[in-house]
């Protein structure tokens, strides 16, 4: 028997595994392992808690009397309606739907460009919120801290060096954090995808 | 159409399925997910099918899609250069004969995107299909074609 036919004798048999599995409602019922359906609801959640955050941001506003934390919420509620705004256009745009209309090299690299995208939208949303994050933390907590306004507390010479100190520290470490993070939900999805771009691509074997 | 009508027709072509599921899952818990998300996208792409092309063209450009694009295991085979060191995985409840087993183990050996071309030419696709789904060129298709060939043969001498 060549190959073939022992290929397609294979059409004709019956894996009871499988075969168990296929009814509508269980299939209504999957929980899918798309990445992009992963994405999708990655940036719901982001969503709801920049909603969230914001509703805390707006509480802390009209409790807080200090005019430089003031700002800084002002500062921060504006990148994450940013964020939000962003957010929402990304979610909208990602297709979960696998098409039998486009060619395999279509799909992998719109997938590809889409996990890419989200990774960047990520890290770069993390670098604007990471500094006014430290910035209002370090202020709120040392001022409620010691007791004492902001300018007291920012006063000492020191304050200064080490609120500088901490933001040279923590924007870095935060950042490289979450890349791990971020290589660690899709950085060997995004190495497959790539390298199956790659051979299809490469005229090699 | 009916949902009924979707699995008589998934029935009848399931074979497609296990075949391209066996080639790509390395363990009998990624075979049953693979399968059931290929029948999910199938089933959501189910109102879009106008029927243009063969049910089983349509349930084979879906099932490529979805199994190449799916966030997958490790795999546990890194090198082999014979098919006695692979075991056979994920067929505890399916028989297939010793050529059709050897041959699938074969198949297995290649890169992920080769095993789909491998595929669709042992199930009769011509070059210039097997080029348009996977969105290379024919001469690109032929010659990986060619390759896979050389180094399936040699591995099913061994």
């Amino acid at each position: 028997m060549n190959a073939e036919q022992n290929w397609k004798q294979m059409n004709y048999l019956q894996d009871n595994d499988l075969s168990s599995l296929l009814n509508i409602p269980a299939i209504g019922g999957v929980h899918s392992n798309n990445p992009l359906k992963m994405i999708r609801r990655s940036f719901f959640y982001n969503m709801m808690w920049a909603t969230f955050f914001n509703c805390l941001y707006l509480v802390l506003f009209f409790i807080i009397d200090f005019w430089q934390i003031k700002a800084g919420i002002i500062i921060l509620l504006i990148v994450h309606i940013w964020g939000i705004l962003s957010a929402f256009k990304q979610y909208k745009s990602i297709n979960l739907s696998i098409s039998a209309d486009q060619s395999v090299l279509e799909v992998l690299k719109a997938q590809h460009n889409s996990v890419k995208l989200w990774t960047k939208t990520h890290l770069r949303m993390g670098l604007l919120i990471y500094p006014f994050s430290i910035t209002g933390s370090f202020i709120l907590g040392g001022a409620l801290g010691s007791s004492k306004s902001i300018e007291a507390f920012m006063a000492r010479p020191y304050m200064l060096l080490i609120l500088i100190v901490l933001l040279v520290v923590f924007i870095p470490a935060c950042h490289y954090l979450a890349k791990i993070l971020v290589k660690h939900s899709f950085g060997k999805h995004l190495i497959l995808l790539q390298k199956n771009i790659a051979d299809l691509e490469s005229e090699e074997f | 159409m009916s949902e009924n009508r979707f699995l008589t027709l998934i029935k009848e072509n399931q074979g497609i399925i296990y075949k391209l599921v066996s080639i790509y899952a390395n363990d009998a818990d990624e075979k049953k997910d693979m399968y059931q998300e290929i029948l999910l996208n199938a089933w959501k792409g189910w109102p879009a099918f106008r029927g243009d092309s063969k049910f089983s063209t349509w349930l084979y450009r879906i099932s490529l899609n979805t199994l190449l694009t799916l966030r997958r295991k490790p795999s546990r085979i890194d090198y082999i250069d014979s098919l006695n060191d692979i075991s056979p995985l994920t067929d505890t409840n399916s028989t297939y004969n010793d050529d059709s087993m050897r041959l699938r183990q074969a198949i297995r050996l290649l890169s992920e995107t080769n095993r789909a071309i491998v595929s669709m030419h042992l199930d009769g696709y011509e070059n210039n299909e097997i080029a348009e789904f996977m969105g290379i060129s024919n001469n690109h298709v032929s010659v990986k074609l060619h390759r896979c060939k050389e180094q399936i043969s040699n591995l099913l001498k061994r």
